[in-house]
């Protein structure tokens, strides 16, 4: 059964005590599960439970989704959705919000102490690891993406990129860029990186300058140290909306999990 | 049990890292003392002292690569592991290698 987030930032320590009562109330009323998870601490809870709210601790700046699983999930998540944008920072607020280099501009807490691009596309085939990494590379570089590609395969030759279970992150210093740049395919279909951790579901591609500054490389660290804290990998699997998935990856660049 | 480990990947922005806090993060639970030197971008760092060669019960090689400044270790001590292993299985790592016996 397919699961249903709202994916929101904490900016009022009091909200949950305003949101507690009516979302206990509200997930009573529904038959899918509704939880909160904190991941920015890593913190999950019912919210069929009146001590929910108390169990996530949402702390201001705390990164939370809402996740909904269940026959009426959908239903579930548009009633909540609206009482959470009152009370938190909801991400994807508009429906046509798109993967974009904007979405610091929206939600300024998300914003990185570095310039950076992103790329969004959703895999519609099924793909081999070749083709995912071709399909990264003219997603970064499409005038040239050549070079770009035989970089991330050289990478490959090392060792493998997939870095925990269903995540391959394949990541290469490279000449013909100024920023950070990120791309990012997303595929139902398993895709086979050849590696002892099996087949991933995402892959997130970080391609940074051969030269980078003390910043970049920061950014670029705190995601691949994200990666392994708490329910952040199975947080970035499970989040299907494009907006969302690049409001985690911009949270998870932008700090070290405590 | 005293451990000391050097990480180091080609790129050096993640796998380095990831490697490190892994081991660093399940050290305790096998009653390790642990330091682990990072050979990432932004260069050596935590560099691993004389007095902690000299001390270590084991040294850990995480990498696949060849790590800056091999010369220092004794060799009879070394335990080289792959990157991969150490993110796929840390306890696995922790319970051949640096178990006492």
């Amino acid at each position: 059964m397919n699961e249903y987030q709202i994916t929101f930032l904490v900016e009022d320590i009091n909200a949950s005590a305003r949101t507690a009562k009516t979302l206990h109330r509200l997930a009573k009323k529904f038959k899918s599960t509704l939880c909160i998870i904190n991941i920015t601490r890593n913190r999950k809870a019912e919210l069929s439970k009146s001590v929910a709210m108390l169990q996530a601790g949402l702390v201001k700046g705390d990164l939370c989704q809402i996740i909904v699983v269940g026959i009426d999930a959908e239903l579930a998540c548009f009633v909540i959705k609206n009482i959470i944008a009152e009370h938190y920072r909801l991400i994807g607020a508009c429906i046509n919000y798109q993967f974009s280099n904007q979405l610091a501009d929206r939600v300024p807490e998300l914003s990185l102490p570095s310039k950076t691009q992103w790329h969004y596309a959703k895999a519609q085939t099924k793909l081999t690891k070749f083709e995912c990494l071709k399909g990264l590379a003219q997603l970064i570089h499409p005038e040239h993406p050549e070079e770009l590609m035989i970089a991330f395969i050289k990478r490959e030759e090392y060792s493998s990129t997939c870095i925990t279970p269903g995540i391959a992150l394949p990541h290469v210093m490279f000449d013909g860029i100024d920023h950070i740049t990120v791309a990012v395919i997303a595929s139902d279909t398993p895709i086979d990186w050849m590696s002892k951790m099996g087949a991933v579901h995402l892959t997130i591609a970080l391609a940074i300058p051969t030269k980078p500054t003390h910043e970049q490389i920061l950014t670029a660290t705190n995601l691949s140290r994200n990666l392994l804290c708490g329910q952040v990998a199975e947080r970035l699997l499970m989040t299907k909306n494009s907006v969302d998935l690049q409001a985690l990856l911009m949270y998870f660049m932008s700090r070290l999990l405590p | 049990m005293k451990i000391i480990a050097v990480t180091a990947c080609p790129t050096g922005i993640a796998h380095t890292y990831m490697a490190a806090d892994a081991l660093i993060k399940s050290a305790h639970k096998h009653n390790v003392q642990i330091k682990v030197e990072t050979q990432g971008a932004m260069g050596i760092e935590n560099q691993l002292t004389s007095y902690d060669i000299n001390h270590a019960d084991k040294i850990l090689i995480v990498s696949d690569i060849e790590i800056e400044q091999f010369s220092r270790f004794d060799l009879k001590n070394i335990i080289r592991v792959s990157i991969e292993d150490v993110l796929l299985d840390v306890e696995k790592v922790f319970l051949i290698h640096c178990r006492k016996r």
